[in-house]
């Protein structure tokens, strides 16, 4: 905000002083006489005659400081009213700096040109080229262009503005002067009105004061805009399911009495992760019916033993920003790290969405959670997490949306933004989201895909309630049993003996967190009697951490790497917790009845947190060994 | 939709679907499951609830899983409504979609364990027999209404494919 108001404060001033001076400057030309070009013949292919002309260079000054006042507030606008830096309003900002600076050169230019061509003449080519380019410029999608066609733009508009000046003296009649007058002032309204609405155009903002939620879910119930409280029949674009809660549970046996059939098998995922690999025999059949089920109503789109179903959903593209995606699983809100409008549902709703290819949904109601300033060494994304978390507390976003922003965000990779919104839903949270910006294009280029749609929350969109925070200010913080907002500092709970070190799950198994634990690890011992498990997020996830040698580095630290898998997380098999004992994981909930016995604890921490903890076998704020 | 008439079972705050239904035993059926529900923090419910009791707890009653198997197996035990000061929403739409109404109540705290209460689903009205008071419930949203006398999703969905 401070930034803002100081730009838009010096901006405004040099606007001022810039149309003041231009006041002055056509008086003191209307009383002067027209410059004497044409009397000069031999002259008038110079450009030094005429810059020796006071008048000329007291325009060009002018003009030159107009041109820093329309640069001004094409960039202080959007920045005083998102109060943030995007990497959109820099780059537009930029377009609209190329525009003015267009503007001088060719008001410089064009006085010259004058003596060589009819000015009429000049003045069409001028605006029908600046129109056209212009045009071109908003609508280019890369950078290069876009500033290229404004530039040129500019380059062509401006041309037109001095020479209605002159136009409007060289006939020496006060109407046609006042004309040239009024035109200049209006075409440099119009450039300031335009300037405005390509900000709104490339933050998103066409329609005004919606949240992203609002947006996508307009969208998706086919209407022009919804608001928060509304209920609407949404069309789903992906539904996902589990083993755990997928066909099993209710579904398969009741579709046969709704139609028997999928409303459209290519919008489904089906994902074996909580029973994979299976500990049981009756966990062996889960996985069983749910790949047979799968290959029943054709859902090619089947994966097993392949991780964790959310990170699996990001990693094959079925996430997309702006797309509704639904699943069996309450942590499906991490999709919001992609712009996608994720939330978890129940196994009957499943079945009306298998059916209908819809549900109803309340508009939620936007909470949004600021983090500015730099993460220190040390601190993690699932610090942000679980700070967020323990202030806003477990029911405190309750039937809402939560929206990530500021600078710590955006500067955060998709692996920390997903550890991010993965816990959205511990806060009670309907989806956690995240704009879309190069980071989330950059991600999904990778995997290939280019075109999805992109909705951000306007600058003066309704958000219920605003969190601010101090990432600088962060030190790594865990979770205490049995709540996920029973949130304190590491140090506070330091020397809790801890049995068990789990690094993995949805929320803290991916690359980076690997990477954060070995490069802890790396020549340190994991402490005597305690044991740390590795789960990572995906099979694609061990591959690179493998290549990378990180695996091999926890492996010889005295880690045990597993499958990926939800096992370990929920307490389903692959390293249950016994009575008494105590686990410090990077997963996402510490409930009682979960990772094993009721009569344990389970603190949650970074992945940081825990492969320290493991060294020391006790909880240590990882600062200390780094 | 007549009147419910049942004993209340009575929980505090944050009851979280680890609790209502236990990670460890979900590959079993529901018959089977449902024998575990709740006991982390009250081993003998399975035991205790009879056909037609509340079950009524205070703030951010569900709040975690999207386990349908929480609704499904207090549904499967014969419990006919739950109450609560407030509802995590999966948890809330979840027992909705199986056909247990789902009452949001400030007065909840009021309910003790125990209490013999009637509860009139649709009028979003409680009457506590034993303590002699009568609480007001927020009011259910149209749509939810039709899936509430509908009987669940399953069966208005049925409806629907009907009409």
């Amino acid at each position: 905000m401070e930034r803002g108001i100081r730009w838009q404060m010096i901006f405004g001033l040099i606007g001022i002083a810039a149309a003041a001076l231009t006041l002055i400057l056509l008086l003191y030309l209307k009383k002067g006489n027209p410059p004497d070009t044409r009397a000069n013949q031999a002259e008038k292919n110079s450009l030094l005659p005429l810059l020796r002309q006071r008048r000329i260079r007291l325009l060009m000054l002018v003009l030159f400081f107009y041109c820093g006042h329309q640069c001004g507030i094409s960039n202080c606008i959007p920045l005083f009213l998102s109060t943030e830096f995007s990497v959109d309003t820099v780059l537009s900002g930029l377009g609209v700096s190329a525009f003015c600076l267009g503007l001088i050169v060719s008001r410089f230019l064009c006085s010259w040109l004058t003596m060589k061509f009819h000015v009429c003449r000049i003045m069409l080519t001028g605006i029908v080229a600046a129109a056209a380019l212009y045009l071109l410029g908003i609508i280019a999608t890369n950078l290069p262009m876009t500033f290229v066609g404004l530039g040129a733009a500019g380059l062509f508009a401006g041309a037109t503005i001095p020479l209605c000046i002159t136009l409007g003296y060289e006939e020496k009649t006060n109407t046609q002067s006042a004309t040239s007058m009024l035109l200049f002032l209006s075409i440099s309204l119009s450039g300031i009105a335009q300037t405005v609405q390509t900000h709104h155009e490339r933050l998103g903002g066409c329609a005004m004061g919606k949240t992203i939620s609002e947006k996508i879910l307009a969208r998706a119930a086919r209407r022009e805009s919804v608001s928060a409280g509304e209920i609407v029949w949404a069309n789903i674009d992906r539904a996902m399911m589990d083993d755990i809660l997928g066909p099993r549970v209710e579904i398969a046996e009741k579709i046969k009495l709704l139609g028997n059939k999928v409303w459209d098998p290519e919008k489904v995922v089906i994902i074996s992760d909580h029973y994979t690999p299976p500990a049981s025999i009756q966990q062996a059949e889960i996985v069983k019916f749910t790949r047979e089920w799968a290959h029943e109503y054709g859902v090619e789109q089947y994966f097993e033993f392949a991780g964790p179903c959310h990170q699996v959903m990001a990693e094959t593209g079925n996430v997309l920003p702006g797309s509704i995606v639904l699943g069996t699983d309450s942590h499906t809100c991490m999709g919001g790290a992609l712009g996608a409008f994720a939330c978890g549902i129940g196994s009957t709703e499943m079945l009306g969405v298998l059916v209908t290819g819809k549900t109803w949904l309340r508009v939620p109601q936007t909470i949004r959670v600021k983090w500015n300033g730099s993460l220190p060494a040390g601190v993690m994304a699932k610090d942000i997490s679980l700070k967020t978390i323990g202030t806003i507390g477990h029911a405190g976003a309750t039937y809402k949306a939560v929206e990530y922003v500021g600078k710590t965000i955006y500067a955060l990779s998709m692996d920390e933004r997903m550890a991010i919104t993965n816990m959205a839903v511990e806060m009670g949270a309907k989806v956690g989201l995240m704009p879309t910006d190069d980071v989330t294009k950059n991600y999904l280029k990778n995997l290939g895909i280019e075109e999805y749609e992109v909705y951000c929350s306007d600058p003066d969109a309704e958000f219920c309630e605003e969190y601010r925070f101090d990432a600088g200010a962060l030190t790594p913080q865990v979770a205490c049993p049995h709540g996920v907002d029973q949130t304190t500092e590491a140090a506070n709970v330091q020397d809790t003996p801890i049995h068990q070190a789990y690094l993995g799950s949805c929320t803290g198994g991916r690359l980076n967190d690997i990477a954060q634990a070995a490069m802890l690890l790396r020549d340190k011992k994991i402490c005597k009697g305690v044991r740390m498990l590795v789960s990572p997020a995906s099979t694609a996830i061990w591959k690179q951490a493998d290549e990378a040698g990180y695996l091999g580095v926890l492996v010889d630290a005295g880690a045990t790497v597993l499958a990926p898998t939800c096992g370990v997380c929920v307490g389903l098999h692959s390293g249950l917790i016994a009575s008494g004992e105590t686990c410090i994981s990077s997963s996402n909930r510490n409930f009682i009845g979960r990772m094993g016995s009721k009569e344990r604890n389970i603190y949650l921490g970074s992945p940081l947190t825990v492969a320290a903890s493991a060294v020391e076998g006790k909880i240590i704020d990882p600062r200390n060994l780094l | 939709m007549e009147q419910k008439m049942g004993t209340a079972l009575k929980y505090g705050d944050n009851i979280n679907t680890d609790i209502i239904s236990p990670p460890q035993y979900m590959e079993l059926s529901i018959d089977a499951a449902a024998a575990y529900a709740m006991q982390a923090v009250d081993p003998d419910f399975a035991k205790r609830v009879k056909v037609g009791d509340f079950f009524v707890a205070e703030n951010n009653l569900g709040s975690g899983s999207s386990r349908e198997t929480s609704p499904l197996s207090l549904r499967y035990l014969g419990i006919s409504c739950v109450i609560a000061k407030s509802f995590a929403r999966i948890f809330y739409r979840n027992c909705v979609n199986v056909g247990i109404p789902a009452l949001q109540c400030e007065d909840t705290p009021r309910i003790q364990d125990g209490n013999q209460l009637r509860v009139d689903v649709l009028q979003g009205i409680i009457e506590n027999i034993t303590r002699k008071e009568t609480y007001h419930c927020d009011a259910l949203p149209e749509h939810i209404l039709a899936i509430i006398q509908a009987g669940g999703m399953f069966e208005y969905l049925k409806m629907q494919q009907k009409g």
